[in-house]
């Protein structure tokens, strides 16, 4: 059962946020720079074009006729032409007397005339019929005419200057933008290929099993995210030392158990002694099964305990499942014969070696035989057996009452019952047999018998290899 | 026969001894790890039953103490612990029998009567003297295949000199075997109880002989 972190939080993944921190001063300074660039080609554009219209005023002066009262200018028509329309601009000219009226020209070219005492050109921006103009005056000597000095005006529209303007804007944002793009990019990547680790993490993490609670491994994770694991490391310690105590409690509970319980078989076996009638025999004798059902029941409890896998480990060694199932299974013959059953075991002709607790693997064959002589009808059988494959393999047969199908997987649920089966089990012999199955790393599985009647319960042990053994000290 | 309990849990120490006082042994209970240690020095018991977890002192720490001591009463250990660690290192420190609780008071009651049997009557399952018979298992008396009625204090006193035949045991020494500390038995109950069995055993052949000074001893009567 896997839960799913909400991602509907307002929290944004990583890498959005890396990168809009990133991207969004970028794009503003972009902009900024745009503005900064577009001002600084303004003034290369006006600088070159300056020049030029400084030349046209120039050629204009160089034409000026005068007569000793009268001047004018020699354009020849194509000149003109030429003069007033250059490539996208128009252009306009005037000649101005001293005191800046027009004296002939084009009388577009807006006022007021300032600054006429400046012997350098001088520049300025108008507007003329709704287009901005750059209108540049130079100051002409003509030594024949009255007044000595004139003013030649020359004016354009903006057209080729802001061309120009543009393109150098453009010149310099593009490339911009492909390395803010190319960046990203890049960036993107990069960040994708450094979380790959924390990938790996959350994928570790979540293929464990619920039991697993060995730290994870702090070496592979970058060192941001180290303290992230270290913490996580830190927890999963917490809880293993929270099962730890909450697994010594159950135990420490089933053994406060044992002396009250001890007490109280001792008095009604003295009471039996007492007893002077059937009817007190009797009662006591329900006592008496009751107190044997709670004693049997802590046993449970403490076996459980036992096989709970923080305690698992300590008693580890190579073992010989021949024996124990041999073992155990005599003992149980009293039982079986007090109930008319027949009990056989059949183990290997050699050793079946396997790595594991031999005390746990005691309960764990108790508990399969106890369930099958409980389970089992006076005149049936349950047969014991251990194969060798590619596991070690111990099979608990009997002719039983059986396990119906749909509650084979509760069965293994602590304190789950079978219906209709009023027996005195308590509840835990299957928990406990799947608990140090797990922790052998064996598997259970639960099938009807022969021809449909009792249970056979299969425990399949992974046999004692070196690599097994090595594996289980490491996780240990 | 005198069985020394310790056992902290008082409702387990009394039920014990109530049955096992039924079955004719004298019994005290010593609820802390020093009063058993300080009990045992007096070197009355015949069998010790020892709870691992007492306070003061720790069941295994008695254990290493009374052997050390060179006392070989049979020890039998009564605990809850049950992992195979605790029985062998109890065993290996002199214990000579482990039993876990909650334990079926029969078998207590046999591994204590075995205990008993190889120690007082190296494993002997049956005492025969002249006509007597006694079967240490059952603690069953029979005189001539017919079986004695004897009461707890009775067949505690023959036993006793059963244990010892041939030599003389005082009055004192039985008082204390089978006395406790809270069922003082006089030396008036001991001298009746003599009584008592000399009359069932007059018919069989047996008696009971006193020598001043002495004390008892069973004798065949000529």
């Amino acid at each position: 059962m896997k839960n799913q972190v909400k991602s509907s939080s307002n929290i944004q993944p990583i890498r959005i946020q890396l990168l809009s921190s990133l991207l969004i001063p970028l794009l503003i300074l972009w902009v900024i720079s745009a503005a900064v660039a577009y001002y600084l080609a303004i003034g290369f554009a006006d600088d070159a074009y300056d020049r030029e219209l400084i030349n046209s005023a120039d050629s204009v002066a160089a034409r000026l006729r005068t007569n000793g009262t009268k001047i004018w200018a020699d354009i020849p028509p194509a000149a003109q032409a030429i003069l007033h329309y250059n490539r996208q601009d128009q252009i306009y000219y005037q000649v101005l007397s001293q005191d800046g009226t027009r004296i002939f020209g084009d009388a577009v070219i807006p006022g007021p005339v300032t600054g006429l005492q400046a012997a350098e050109p001088m520049f300025r921006y108008a507007s003329l019929e709704g287009n901005k103009i750059r209108i540049a005056r130079i100051r002409v000597q003509v030594p024949d005419y009255p007044s000595k000095v004139i003013f030649v005006q020359v004016a354009e529209t903006l057209h080729a200057r802001q061309r120009l303007a543009e393109q150098i804007l453009l010149s310099i944002m593009i490339p911009q933008l492909v390395l803010i793009c190319l960046g990203a990019a890049s960036i993107w990547r990069g960040i994708t290929r450094s979380l790959i680790p924390l990938k790996n993490l959350t994928d570790a993490i979540s293929k464990r099993s619920q039991t697993d609670l060995t730290a994870v491994e702090e070496s592979e994770a970058p060192r941001e995210v180290r303290p992230l694991v270290t913490a996580i490391n830190d927890l999963l310690l917490r809880l293993k030392s929270e099962i730890e105590s909450q697994r010594r409690f159950v135990a420490n509970a089933a053994h406060q158990f044992r002396t009250p319980l001890a007490a109280l078989k001792t008095y009604i076996y003295y009471a039996k002694r007492l007893a002077e009638n059937e009817e007190m025999d009797s009662v006591l004798e329900k006592i008496d099964i009751g107190t044997e059902r709670m004693s049997h029941l802590s046993n449970k409890l403490l076996a459980l305990a036992k096989a709970e896998p923080s305690n698992r480990f300590d008693h580890y060694r190579q073992v010989d499942l021949n024996y124990i199932a041999s073992e155990i299974t005599a003992s149980f013959t009293p039982a079986a014969t007090k109930k008319n059953l027949e009990v056989t075991f059949s183990g290997l002709d050699s050793p079946a070696l396997i790595y594991g607790d031999p005390e746990n693997l005691a309960e764990l064959v108790t508990n399969l035989v106890e369930n099958a002589i409980l389970y089992t009808k006076p005149g049936g059988r349950v047969a014991v057996r251990i194969a060798n494959g590619e596991q070690i393999k111990l099979i608990v047969e009997d002719n039983g009452t059986g396990i119906p199908k749909d509650e084979r997987e509760e069965v293994f649920e602590r304190f789950y019952r079978v219906l209709g089966t009023n027996m005195p089990g308590s509840g835990l012999g299957l928990p406990i047999v799947k608990e140090i199955a797990n922790s052998h790393g064996a598997r259970v599985s639960l099938e009807e018998g022969n021809s449909g009647i009792g249970t056979i319960v299969s425990v399949y042990f992974p046999k004692q290899t070196e690599s097994l053994a090595n594996n289980f000290h490491l996780k240990a | 026969m005198r069985i020394l309990i310790a056992e902290d849990d008082q409702l387990l120490a009394d039920g014990l001894s109530m049955v096992l006082r039924d079955n004719g042994y004298a019994i005290d209970i010593a609820p802390t790890g020093a009063d058993a240690d300080a009990a045992l020095m007096s070197g009355i018991y015949d069998l010790l039953i020892l709870d691992l977890g007492l306070p003061s002192l720790n069941g295994l720490e008695i254990l290493k103490r009374l052997r050390d001591r060179e006392q070989t009463l049979p020890v039998l250990i009564l605990t809850a612990r049950d992992r195979l660690e605790d029985r062998v290192l109890g065993l290996d420190l002199g214990a000579n029998d482990y039993i876990t609780k909650p334990f079926a008071l029969p078998e207590l009651e046999a591994r204590i009567r075995a205990l008993l049997r190889k120690n007082l009557w190296s494993n002997r399952r049956e005492i025969t003297f002249g006509s007597l018979s006694f079967n240490t298992a059952s603690r069953v008396v029979t005189a001539n295949q017919q079986v004695l009625d004897l009461s707890a204090r009775e067949l505690a006193v023959l036993e006793i000199l059963l244990q010892r035949l041939g030599q003389a045991v005082n009055k004192d020494q039985i008082t204390d075997l089978v006395s406790s500390w809270d069922l003082e038995v006089t030396g008036n109950a001991i001298v009746i109880a003599i009584h008592r069995l000399r009359k069932k055993l007059e018919d069989h052949g047996i008696t009971i002989k006193a020598s001043r000074g002495l004390g008892y001893r069973l004798e065949e009567s000529s």
